[in-house]
């Protein structure tokens, strides 16, 4: 840039802004304000997982029935599958320090891979999350010859229509959202390096 | 400031000073890619987030000056859809008004080239802006290869063909 009039003036011109500064009070109070929210999100994660492993633990031990017992370790395995991949996400928010511009992308496009697999993983739990459910609450409804309610029926057949519709939904979402980044990344990566 | 002396800050003072002493500097570098005022302060606010939680793993092998040039363009870099859908926005409202120098008439014109010099660099494909605007805020090729990761070639070819396009841009003389 010495040697160049022309680019040391518009550098000049640049950096001649009369910008707002941020006061270091301003900058101190966002910065640990949402680095405690943070952590509080990681926290009520991770308390959710706390309660409902023994909880679920618990209702599969005193569960007198096969299907109960395995209807409880597959809701603790997507619980636990949840926490996993919950902390995972946190810990890719952190990714903004790669050594560089470069290895940011490359890096984020990875990361975008890999939820891909997640995503499909997602579906192959949804199909088994479901198919459990069927046969458990066929079960707790005709298999035990206990009297029912036709109300009681249309409850036990209503929450899993509509647990499933919400969870296809959301992946779904899932799946237009990552196309979108997957291409957009794509884009910055042919244009960046 | 010494290497013993950055040791000896507090986390929350050395990001603190970080961000205060280059606040200026990335304020510029998100008006490149933000033209939105709200986004842009948004972008600010999580620049100061991400180099407060980077901190801890810096390393004195680079200067506090590209670790923070370099979290702010990888964030800048993920923001980059909202600019892309807001590339149309007509202007910059919250472009400073008041001029601030002692001879009014000599501040406009330094404000209006000034204005000039960034709708320029916004123009300016994004692998070139990059370049460009990490060189107008004072860094060596070597310091610009090291954040963006290409080579000091490479950093020297893009910013000789951002050159040509600024000097088009800008007209002839370029000022």
């Amino acid at each position: 840039m010495e040697n160049d009039p022309e680019l040391k003036a518009w550098a000049s011109d640049w950096q001649s802004g009369s910008e707002r500064e941020s006061s270091a009070e301003a900058i101190r109070l966002y910065a640990q304000g949402r680095n405690r929210f943070m952590w509080k999100w990681v926290l009520a994660e991770l308390s959710v997982g706390v309660v409902a492993l023994p909880l679920l633990t618990y209702l599969g031990w005193m569960a007198t029935d096969a299907v109960e017992r395995w209807a409880m370790a597959l809701l603790a395995l997507i619980t636990m599958a949840a926490m996993c991949v919950g902390w995972w996400n946190w810990r890719g928010s952190l990714m903004a320090s790669a050594n560089t511009t470069a290895e940011f992308v490359t890096v984020s496009t990875e990361r975008l891979r890999r939820m891909r697999q997640a995503w499909r993983i997602g579906w192959i739990v949804l199909v088994a999350e479901v198919a459990v459910f069927v046969v458990w609450i066929w079960n707790h409804l005709y298999g035990q010859r206990v009297p029912h309610t036709a109300l009681a029926e249309r409850f036990a057949w209503g929450w899993l229509a509509v647990i499933t519709l919400s969870a296809v939904v959301f992946l779904l979402w899932m799946d237009r959202r990552i196309r979108r980044d997957v291409e957009k990344f794509e884009a910055l990566k042919r244009e960046l390096l | 400031m010494t290497v013993g002396d950055s040791r000896a800050e507090s986390r929350d003072d050395r990001c603190v000073r970080m961000l205060t002493e280059h606040d200026r500097a990335i304020r510029r570098l998100i008006a490149s890619y933000e033209r939105d005022p709200s986004r842009r302060q948004d972008l600010v606010q999580d620049i100061w987030l991400a180099v407060w939680q980077a901190l801890p793993r810096f390393r004195d092998g680079c200067s506090e000056r590209t670790f923070v040039f370099r979290i702010a363009h990888n964030r800048a870099v993920s923001h980059i859809d909202h600019w892309q859908r807001r590339r149309t926005d007509p202007l910059d409202d919250d472009a400073p008004v008041a001029a601030t120098g002692p001879d009014p008439e000599h501040s406009l014109s330094q404000q209006q080239r000034r204005d000039r010099v960034q709708a320029a660099v916004r123009e300016l494909p994004l692998g070139l802006r990059q370049v460009v605007v990490l060189t107008l805020e004072g860094l060596s090729n070597a310091e610009v290869a090291d954040v963006v990761g290409i080579s000091e070639n490479n950093v020297a070819v893009r910013m000789t063909r951002a050159r040509a396009e600024l000097t088009r841009l800008l007209g002839a003389g370029g000022r």
